[in-house]
């Protein structure tokens, strides 16, 4: 019997297929592209300045207040709270500004509340053995019902024109011909990028909703990093609250409601995973840009709202199918 | 080649098992080509070969969790293709994988019987499942208590166990052992072999994958050696020696040589205490012991599962606190020494803690082998909290090189990485702090002989550095191979530390299982 | 104008009673399952009862024999009656009248929002000149369930133990309460649930008719389209679906803009300014076509106007629903023509009482249901309703004329015997515009 062994030691490993697996889970990025063309081709209308710009406003401010759902759930965790900030945001802003508080002084006071929210989010989760759904749920009752409690219900006021100016389709932002709420969001969406991937804080937050059990014998602090994660998600919440009293012209403690729904479709559409470690800001761009396309494509053709909530519903069974199996594929040593 | 004359001198219905596979692919990765397995009725059948040869592949081929992409299986004669791992259960092979599969939320009972029973219904009655259970738990040496235990406070070798009862119980006619040994202390072990000669005398043949070359040896009645995905050949016992078995592997035939005998290095510098334990109690009720961890040597820790052998590797870490006692960081002459209070207090000064079971709590799966790398030091690659790719890579490919991680690539997901490289990537991570203590917990669990040369090696050249070395490892020729000193753990406490002539493999043995005088004839194999 | 708000005073004592009326009302709960309720849902008098059917055109017979049998001074408001609520005989006609000073309690299904805390200050406000007049205890107790039924259930069945005579309840959920209600009559406690249908029998609903009310909208809307001349379809924004009275408004609306042979396309605003503006705007966008006008569901006025002009369109009516202050605000400063009711939670709460007095001096109700219609508010009475300092973030809601919706005279022909029931003096002026 032969002893001897073929020279190759290596696996041969084809370079180009290789290059080309790494492209496939990256093709959710054309999807926006794609749904453009389709809106452009059955709604040729949608294509005018005032239609892309109402389109981006609507995908900056669910953009906005989606990064924090997004790292949240990358954490291995949830924030259910942001309806309830984005109400406190939204009503603070107009009785503050109606009593004659100044617009820095306001924003001092939510980053302020932002920070003890994510504070507790981040050290109760962390502290007591309880998933974040359940304490971001209970935080969200008490901040919505101090809110209505301190106003004694009656959530009116004042809302900076400024405000309203910034998601309107036909305002610009100084000589910049285009509404500062979408500036605003291709700021937040460039620093989330950069900081989900460009620092020790991003890394750690991967690291600790791959493996919580292994984080901690890396040195990674999850108090610390969750604490951060939900400060930042309260802020991002409190932007959209701020964003929406301008928006809708009218400030309500309910008024960030449809957003839990809307920030887990953004995200889960994205393909971020729910199981936590995977996925990205990034990815939510896509999951924000698809939804916001897919509600005005289901508007255009005159679909009722239940059938479209019906719609969304089988999207993100689609999604979650094709990205389940795209998983097993990543997994399979 | 003659190893294709060889098959067809036997009809391939006379085999239980015939596997032969043109080629297999993960996606675009090729794992293995022109690999053939055969296992006749009644035969131990060893499967080697170091990590990344393909067995992973040939086990899932066997137990049906994966099909080839090209190749065929038959089993008594009769071309299949299993659809799934019941499929393959219901042709009568069990598999036991290195990786224990037990599902904490079950009970013990449910855990051996997870498959068989129905969703809604149950296969059997409670009590017959429990009987057949606590039957081969006794054979291997446990009782019934072993059901009563919750899960969570299972150790690896009881949840390795469950897994093996889990197996036997149900009808097998090839059982296939993936590194399911590895967790197992001597004593069950051993009463596992004679399980399987029972059976062997039955009919029964058993596929036995393991890196431990004495195992091979006693069990085996022939082996099949592959190496990067190809098939390297089928030895009879009679050829089956360890070091034919790793040329082999290694395609080295002088690997035999590769021991590096360490305890020379340090003869004449003086050793300095880097970590000093004094009435140290780790658990309460055990007894207390004292124990110095020096620079520049490698204390290796020995002892049965459970006997506190990990307790103290973690202790030493600053991982757990001793139950009293004092754990100390001596200080340089004239400073003061300091307790440890915390994995992390201790790593700010120096020691450095890689845990016991990588997957679990070591890796962070999804993420890249530079981002697994990089996380406990990303400090020193960074401003202001950011940093840059270029430093990320530059600092990765310093171990990526020095450690040799296959593939050459830091972007894949640590999880496609084979257990040897993950552990090269894990070992990197705190290497990269330039620690001058090292507390590996058991790094070597499942890596297979070319790795481990490659471990032995990056160990002593530590030491030689003048790093302190504390190495817990299941494998009693490992720690003599490598190690200055020997701390032999028993009852939660060191029972003794053996150095110099004094560390034999007796003399572990004895002191392992408390007892003091050896005959000195014993065979190690029957010992228990 | 704001010292409602932020009030830190005495938080302790409110945070200690607020646990302490919870635990109270567990106890309660917990104990009254045992007592045994006379008068179960659907039992007695249900089969008199018609059926709510949201979104239904057609009446069934039994319906068209309720409206036959209606006085002709009402008729024309109970018009749709069907879609929003059941009618039926008085569930109160054994009832006896208790004797004066009488409690009167409030219990709210949600206390959330400013139209809510409208109702339940001018409630205050009616029982403190009650209390005046020597005819009501002048504390009124006040409940909040939060959007829960279970609660709601609770807090009336506690209402019912701590004596009150009349619980005007706001806006309860249309099933999950009966039993509570049920057991209140049972008990000789009156209940007057305001603002909206329920399936309960045991009830007396006030409420303005919204297929009336709407239809009156509606019918201004299409008035201005054949007037403009305009080929366009009317977009009509919806409240939130499944929810009766914005199913009957809808459909009244519907039903006026087919006879006149007007196309309709339909958004969904849920009745939240946020959800209106952006489903406007993404309309906007996907149907450059011509737009008629926009019917108002509720609550739509404003953020419709601001995505017409920020999509640039042209301005083209809008109609208005229930009286916002904004709306108000918006006209006054576009000067574009509207139309809209005046039906804030106030004046809602005005009528129950008005109802309730009657009953607690004696009174029979004919039905169970007593419908009126709103005052509209249209380009002849426009700056009656419209006050300087409503602005186009204002919250609050416009007050009827005269501080009621209908005289006191519409109730004669609804209502049988017993003597004549205390005047209220007109409140509803004194609310805050803000």
């Amino acid at each position: 019997m032969s002893l001897e062994a073929p020279t190759t030691t290596e696996l041969s490993v084809d370079t180009k297929k290789i290059s080309r697996s790494k492209i496939a889970p990256n093709l959710v990025f054309l999807a926006p592209v794609v749904m453009m063309v389709v809106i452009a081709v059955q709604i040729p209308s949608v294509m005018t300045v005032t239609g892309i710009t109402s389109l981006l406003i609507l995908a900056a401010i669910l953009g906005i207040a989606s990064v924090g759902q997004t790292w949240a759930i990358v954490t291995g965790g949830i924030d259910l709270s942001i309806p309830a900030v984005i109400g406190l945001a939204c009503v603070a802003v107009a009785k503050l500004t109606a009593n004659g508080v100044g617009f820095g002084a306001i924003l001092l006071l939510l980053l302020v509340l932002s920070i003890v929210i994510g504070l507790v989010h981040g050290i109760l989760s962390s502290v007591l053995p309880i998933h974040p759904l359940i304490i971001t749920l209970g935080t969200g009752s008490i901040i919505t019902g101090s809110v209505l409690w301190a106003a004694g219900g009656r959530t009116g006021g004042v809302i900076p024109q400024f405000i309203t100016d910034a998601v309107s389709p036909v305002a610009s932002t100084g000589p910049i011909p285009v509404p500062a709420v979408i500036l605003l969001w291709v700021v937040v969406a460039f620093l989330a990028i950069l900081l989900q991937n460009r620092t020790a804080f991003g890394l750690q937050m991967y690291a600790l909703g791959a493996n919580p059990t292994a984080a901690s014998y890396a040195l990674v602090k999850p108090w610390l990093v969750r604490s951060v994660v939900y400060t930042l998600s309260a802020a991002f919440a409190a932007t959209t609250g701020v964003l929406l009293a301008g928006f809708s012209g009218t400030a309500s403690a309910d008024i960030g409601v449809p957003y839990m729904f809307q920030t887990l479709t953004a995200v889960v559409v994205g393909g971020t995973s729910l199981l936590g470690g995977r996925g990205g800001y990034g990815r939510t761009v896509v999951g924000v840009l698809l939804t916001t396309q897919f509600t005005m494509l289901l508007i255009g053709f005159g679909v009722s709202s239940n059938l479209q909530q019906v719609f969304l519903g089988l999207v993100i069974l689609v999604l979650i199918a094709i990205y389940g199996r795209d998983r097993r594929i990543a997994n399979r040593l | 080649m003659k190893d294709e004359m060889r098959m067809s001198e036997t009809k391939r219905d006379d085999y239980l098992v015939s596997l032969l596979v043109e080629a297999h692919r993960y996606g675009n990765t090729l794992a293995i080509q022109q690999c053939s397995i055969e296992i006749l009725p009644g035969e131990v059948h060893g499967l080697v070969g170091e990590n990344g040869s393909g067995k992973s592949t040939i086990v899932k081929l066997l137990s049906g969790i994966i099909k080839p992409t090209s190749g065929s299986l038959m089993v008594s004669g009769e071309e299949l293709v299993f659809a799934n791992p019941s499929d393959a259960q219901r042709h009568g092979i069990n598999t036991v994988f290195q990786e224990t599969l037990i599902s904490d939320g079950n009970t013990a009972v449910e855990n051996v019987f997870l498959g068989v029973d129905g969703l809604f219904k149950r296969a059997k009655k409670d009590s017959v499942e429990r009987e057949k259970a606590i039957e081969f738990a006794e054979r291997l040496g446990y009782d019934a208590s072993l059901f009563r235990r919750p899960l969570h406070t299972m150790s690896v070798a009881d949840r390795q166990v469950l897994t093996l009862i889990r197996s036997l119980a149900r009808p097998w006619k090839l059982l296939i052992l993936d590194e399911a040994t590895s967790a197992l202390d001597i004593q069950t072990r051993d009463r596992l072999f004679d399980i399987i000669k029972e059976y062997k005398h039955e009919g029964r043949s058993v596929l036995f994958v393991s890196h431990r070359m004495d195992e091979l040896e006693i069990l085996i009645d022939r082996a099949t050696v592959q190496r990067s995905g190809r098939l390297i050949g089928v030895v009879d016992k009679a050829e089956a020696t360890p070091e034919r078995l790793i040329s082999m592997m290694s395609g080295d035939l002088h690997s035999s040589n590769y021991v590096h005998q360490h305890a020379q290095q340090t003869e004449g510098v003086v050793p300095e205490t880097k970590v000093s334990l004094r009435d140290v109690v780790l658990v309460p009720g055990a007894a207390a012991f004292d124990l110095d961890v020096r620079s520049g040597e490698i204390l290796g820790i020995a002892g049965l599962e459970g006997q506190g052998g990990s307790s103290l590797a973690e202790t030493i870490a600053g991982v757990r606190l001793p139950a009293s006692g004092q754990v100390a960081l001596v200080a340089a002459p004239g400073g003061e020494d300091r307790s440890i209070r915390s994995q992390r207090h201790a790593f700010k000064h120096g020691i450095a803690y890689v845990p016991a079971k990588r997957q679990e709590e070591g890796l962070f799966a999804p993420l890249s082998v530079a981002q697994n790398f990089i996380i406990s030091t990303i400090e020193s690659i960074s401003m202001l909290g950011f940093f840059r790719k270029k430093k990320l890579e530059a600092a990765t490919w310093v171990y990526m090189d020095k450690l040799s991680v296959r593939p050459r690539d830091t972007a894949v997901p640590v999880s496609q990485l084979s257990g040897g490289n993950a552990q090269k990537v894990l070992i990197g991570r705190w290497l990269n702090a330039k620690p001058s203590v090292i507390v590996l917990n058991d790094p070597l669990r499942g890596v297979d002989v070319g790795t481990k040369r490659q471990f032995y090696r990056l160990i002593t050249d530590l030491a030689a550095e003048g790093v302190s070395v504390v190495m817990l490892s299941t494998e009693i020729e490992e720690l003599l191979l490598i190690s200055d000193r020997i701390a032999v753990c028993r009852q939660s406490s060191v029972a003794r530390v053996l150095e110099g002539e004094a560390r034999t493999q007796q003399e572990i043995l004895s002191a392992m299982f408390g007892v003091l005088e050896m005959a000195a004839d014993q065979p190690e194999g029957d010992f228990a | 104008m704001q010292n409602a708000s932020f009030q830190g005073k005495k938080a302790v004592t409110k945070i200690a009673a607020i646990l302490a009326a919870g635990l109270l009302l567990f106890t309660a709960a917990c104990s009254s399952d045992g007592g045994q309720i006379k008068g179960a849902p659907g039992g007695g008098g249900a089969a008199q009862y018609t059926e709510m059917r949201p979104g239904d055109p057609d009446p069934t017979d039994a319906d068209l024999a309720v409206l036959d049998e209606l006085p002709g001074s009402v008729k024309e408001y109970y018009n749709g009656y069907w879609n929003s609520t059941r009618i039926g005989p008085n569930p109160y006609a054994e009832y006896e009248a208790p004797e004066g000073p009488w409690k009167v309690c409030y219990a709210d299904s949600f206390q959330g929002n400013t139209w809510r805390i409208e109702g339940m200050e001018v409630a205050k406000l009616l029982v403190a000149d009650l209390a005046a007049q020597g005819l009501a205890e002048p504390d009124m107790t006040v409940t909040n369930a939060n959007n829960d039924a279970t609660l709601m259930a609770n807090q009336v069945s506690s209402l019912v133990q701590q004596g009150c005579h009349l619980i005007l309840a706001m806006q309860p959920p249309s099933i999950g309460v009966c039993q509570a209600f049920d057991k209140a009559l049972a008990e000789g406690v009156l209940t007057v649930v305001m603002q909206s249908g329920t399936e309960c029998t045991s009830v007396i609903h006030s409420d303005f008719g919204a297929y009336a009310a709407a239809k009156v909208t509606a019918d201004w809307l299409v008035e201005q389209v054949k007037a403009s001349g305009s080929t366009g379809n009317v977009v009509m924004c919806n409240g939130i679906p499944g929810v009766a009275t914005a199913e009957a408004r809808q459909l009244a609306a519907r039903v006026a803009f087919e006879e006149a042979g007007i196309k309709v396309e339909e958004i969904t605003g849920e009745w939240d300014s946020a959800v209106i503006k952006s489903q406007m705007v993404n309309y906007l966008s996907t149907h450059p076509g011509e737009i008629a006008g926009v019917w108002d569901g509720g609550v739509c006025n404003v953020p419709v106007n601001e995505a017409l002009a920020q999509g640039g369109r042209d301005s083209v009516p809008v109609t208005g629903f229930e009286g916002p202050c904004n709306a108000m605000a918006q006209w006054a400063a576009t000067g574009n023509e509207s139309i809209s009711l005046s039906a804030g939670a106030g004046q809602g709460v005005v009528e129950a009482v008005k109802v309730g007095m009657r009953m607690l001096s004696g009174q029979k109700p004919i039905v169970n249901t007593l419908l009126y219609p709103p005052q509209v508010i249209d380009k002849s009475n426009f700056e009656e309703f419209h006050d300087p300092a409503m602005t186009l973030n204002s919250v609050c809601s416009t007050q009827p004329l005269g501080g009621e919706s209908v005289p006191d005279s519409y109730y004669d022909d609804l209502f049988e015997g017993g003597e004549d029931a205390p005047t209220l003096s007109p409140v509803l002026t004194t609310l805050p515009v803000e």
